[in-house]
């Protein structure tokens, strides 16, 4: 539905967007995640015709944006991050001028406007005046006019940003809902809505792409045991790689005489009870046993992390991520490592 | 004693498909007031009312009256006025109600003015304007009894009743008009009988078409039977206007045919035209229709409108007053025709005009770039074309509402007066004002387009009114200067826009070469503005 080719977009000497190739599927509820100022809205809008590309070749619903944008628009709803409305309309006049703009039959239109009045549950509101309404209820009228006209696909541009925990659980519901019949990209900055709605996730830092995957194939990855023991270093780094299962051990010295050790396994195999029996048995203390899967959160500090390295070289050895946990991309060897950046 | 203190807050039926329903937690719960302080206004109202009917009824029959006429209607108005407050704020049934019945006697009252003889005089000639005045106050008080109504058979029946007299006005009116010239504009007697029927049909065909709704068939039927009729009797005024001077012109009809057009076919044209603009406005899908349409409603939305109508009120008021006096004065030479030029023709709305401009057209697209609610209307399938149209359609036809005054007062000099007075300057005013207006509205349209900022759009276009309105002194200078006739003279007279409106109303001709170059400016600036919108396309 959306194929995006090499684009590329430059405000004067400003690299927004550099060179970035994806698709979004039919149906594909697809999250667009990225630091602030990483080329999330401007894509979205030059996806939506509003702003031309540099370069490179955008279709959306099978037509070029360039060439064919009144099509494009015919196929999609956008909703800015701004949520611009105006405020001297009430909300069932505005979604009926709405209706209108974007063409829908004059028989249809009651039944669509009473459609998105109950699905974005802003009946209440319908004769109130938009000016009046709160931010929330701003958003879900935004919502509405998006969906009015029954479009294939919606771009949302940050549609959570700055609603209430209750509110942002309702409208992460709402688009659930919506995605089993609407091809959805939405783009945020908070990791939890991307893990609660979306299928694949699309990392965007400093207008590169870092990540393009399914979610299903960033939980599958492979789960790392994190390990603290107190002992001598070589001889449990040893101990452990000698372990039935055990596929790569990572072994870092912190203080006072803990070694922590980051253990993968074959076919991610949870082997947890058999290395806390062979270091009982050897007879050194375990301080810390734990399985971790690695979190949206570790591949959006590493896309970040690592354009930031490639972007600034001489900085990046003053750059630490504040994590608890030593957090890598790329296997790492040697002691004293620290995360690439 | 209200029955509506507070209203439920409603809860959620279980959606379709087994949605579990959150509940509300917004918004507020809305808790209609008491309309206690309507209903205090409204004995103030009744009070004042009677007390200026029967002074006005006093001096009529007697002549006599502690309370002057000027007090006595001022009561009148006020009282009503106060009274229709009360009508729209209070949706009490009772209350409702009795103003329904009221409307209703008022409109009865009006068609017994037109069909029954009082004493000598004959049927029908109290109508104007008397039957007028309480027809117009019928619309006024049904208008809210038809809103505030809820229940089914008393609804229907208002809104038949004002759909049928709107139906019974608007055809006297065109049949009338279209049968006799002095039917349609009045003769000596000087009431435009047909005239004031026609508008006064299209007020309650208006309210009609409003109350029934755009989306129900039948008013998407009727709306489309007004539309009909008016482009019907357009189309006619129009060719009897054409045809015979065209035959006669190509020697099909001998002898030479009355002149038509003015005034009884433009009249009927223009009135034709507006109904069948009262249909397409209101039903029409067209986008462009639709844009306009809100964009002509927003105006209204903002409080510099009404302070901008207000104000060209007011002066409309005092030149008309300074203009009477000065007809009136008694020892004073007669005045020359065209004597409404001293009324039209006036330094001060040309400098208010300047302020006015800018005022109108600031936030037209400044606005919209800065809430940013012109990214959400590009993105809809809407060219940008449409979009400078549309705004600069609406911003022009506010501009021609504030000329209205103009020819309400001239109306009500040659009613008041009685005496038949060269008018046609009048026309032709209006016409130059749509010219001229265009060639400004774009302009302001331009800069608005230009910048987020709408003081500096507003600026930009008064400093545009400032040098347009130059040239007027300059050829002054340049002639009392005595230094002969300079070859830039005619270049600045044809730019001058005051200078057109002064020799168009002295000269009482429309010369199309004279609008040329502000229909041309105004396609120039419309042309502009698109371009600075689409240049995000190449940036």
């Amino acid at each position: 539905m959306i194929q995006v080719e090499g684009l590329t977009k430059l405000f004067g000497p400003v690299l927004a967007v550099d060179d970035i190739t994806f698709q979004v599927s039919q149906g594909e509820i697809v999250g667009f995640l990225g630091p602030n100022g990483a080329g999330k809205t401007t894509t979205m809008r030059i996806l939506t015709s509003y702003l031309p590309a540099t370069s490179g070749r955008v279709r959306v619903a099978g037509h070029d944006v360039l060439t064919e944008s009144m099509e494009v628009r015919r196929s999609i709803g956008y909703l800015p991050e701004s949520v611009p409305l105006y405020p001297e309309m009430r909300v069932e006049e505005y979604l009926d001028y709405r209706c209108k703009l974007k063409g829908v039959d004059r028989k249809q239109r009651q039944g669509r406007i009473d459609y998105c009045l109950d699905h974005c549950r802003i009946r209440e509101v319908r004769r109130r005046l938009i000016g009046t309404l709160s931010k929330g209820y701003r958003q879900r009228v935004g919502l509405a006019d998006t969906l009015v006209h029954d479009p294939a696909i919606l771009i949302l541009d940050e549609p959570t940003a700055g609603l209430d925990p209750l509110q942002i659980r309702e409208t992460l519901t709402l688009i659930r809902e919506l995605g089993d019949k609407h091809t959805i990209l939405l783009s945020t900055h908070i990791l939890s809505e991307v893990e609660a709605v979306c299928r694949r996730v699309i990392i965007i830092s400093a207008g590169q792409i870092g990540l393009d995957k399914k979610m299903s194939e960033l939980a599958a990855e492979a789960t790392v045991i994190q390990l603290e023991v107190r002992g001598p270093a070589e001889q449990v780094a040893n101990m452990l790689r000698a372990t039935d299962g055990v596929s790569y051990v990572a072994p870092q010295v912190l203080a006072d005489g803990i070694v922590a050790f980051e253990i993968r396994t074959q076919q991610n195999r949870d082997l947890r009870e058999s290395i806390s029996q062979r270091i009982a048995k050897n007879g050194w203390v375990i301080r810390q046993l734990d399985l971790r899967r690695r979190k949206l959160e570790d591949h959006f500090i590493d896309v970040v992390m690592r354009d930031d390295g490639a972007h600034a070289g001489a900085k990046s050895a003053s750059r630490t991520p504040s994590l608890q946990a030593p957090v890598a991309s790329f296997p790492v060897t040697g002691q004293n490592e620290r995360p690439i950046g | 004693m209200s029955s509506k203190a507070v209203s439920e807050r409603s809860e959620q039926e279980s959606a379709p498909g087994g949605r579990r329903p959150n509940r509300e937690t917004a918004p507020s719960v809305i808790k209609a007031d008491d309309p206690t302080l309507a209903r205090w206004l409204a004995f103030v109202g009744l009070m004042l009312a009677t007390l200026g009917l029967v002074a006005l009824v006093a001096w009529t029959r007697y002549g006599a009256s502690r309370i002057s006429p000027f007090w006595g209607s001022l009561f009148v108005i006020s009282g009503l006025a106060l009274l229709l407050f009360h009508a729209a704020v209070d949706s009490d049934v009772q209350i409702r109600r009795v103003y329904g019945v009221f409307g209703y006697a008022l409109a009865a009252v009006a068609i017994l003015f037109a069909v029954i003889p009082f004493g000598e005089r004959p049927a029908g000639a109290l109508f104007v304007p008397w039957g007028l005045v309480s027809l117009v106050m019928a619309l006024l008080f049904l208008l809210p009894f038809a809103r505030n109504e809820t229940e089914g058979r008393w609804h229907q029946t208002v809104l038949m009743v004002i759909g049928v007299v709107g139906l019974a006005l608007a055809a006297v009116g065109f049949i009338g008009g279209s049968i006799s010239e002095t039917f349609l504009l009045g003769g000596t007697a000087a009431i435009p009988y047909g005239l004031l029927l026609i508008v006064l049909g299209l007020a309650y065909l208006w309210a009609y078409l409003g109350l029934e709704g755009t989306n129900s068939a039948i008013g998407y039927r009727a709306g489309m039977a007004i539309g009909a009729a008016g482009a019907l009797v357009f189309l006619i005024a129009f060719g009897r206007s054409v045809v015979p001077p065209l035959f006669h012109w190509l020697g099909w009809l001998r002898t030479n045919p009355q002149p038509y057009f003015v005034p009884t076919g433009l009249v009927l044209v223009t009135c034709g035209f507006l109904y069948a603009a009262l249909a397409i406005g209101l039903f029409s899908e067209s986008r462009f229709i639709v844009l306009f349409r809100r964009e002509l409603s927003a105006f209204f939305y903002s409080p510099i409108a009404y302070i901008v109508l207000f104000g060209f009120l007011v002066v409309s008021w005092v030149l008309f007053a300074m203009f009477v006096a000065d007809l009136e004065k008694p020892f004073g030479e007669p005045t020359p025709e065209p004597i409404i030029s001293n009324y039209l023709l006036n330094f001060f709305p040309i400098i208010c005009l300047i302020f006015a401009v800018p005022v109108l057209t600031m936030r037209l697209l400044s606005e919209e770039h800065r809430t940013g609610t012109f990214e959400v209307l590009v993105t809809a399938p809407v060219g940008e074309t449409l979009v400078v149209l549309s705004k600069f359609l609406a911003a022009l036809t506010f501009y021609m509402l504030i000329w209205l005054p103009w020819g309400l007062c001239a109306i009500a000099l040659r009613v008041e007066g009685q005496q038949p007075f060269e008018y046609r300057p009048l026309l032709i005013f209006y016409l130059m004002q749509l010219c001229t207006g265009a060639g400004f509205v774009s302009m302001g349209l331009f800069f608005s387009s230009l910048t987020r900022n709408q003081i500096v759009s507003a600026i930009l276009t008064f400093m545009g009114m400032l040098l347009l309105t130059l040239p007027y002194w300059i050829i002054k200078i340049v002639q009392s200067g005595g230094a002969g006739a300079s070859s830039w003279a005619p270049f600045v007279t044809h730019i001058s826009y005051i200078n057109l409106w002064v020799n168009s109303i002295y000269f009482g001709q429309i010369t199309p070469k004279f609008y040329v170059f502000f229909i041309s400016a105004a396609v120039f600036w419309l042309f502009l503005s698109v371009k600075v919108l689409e240049s995000r396309h190449w940036r």
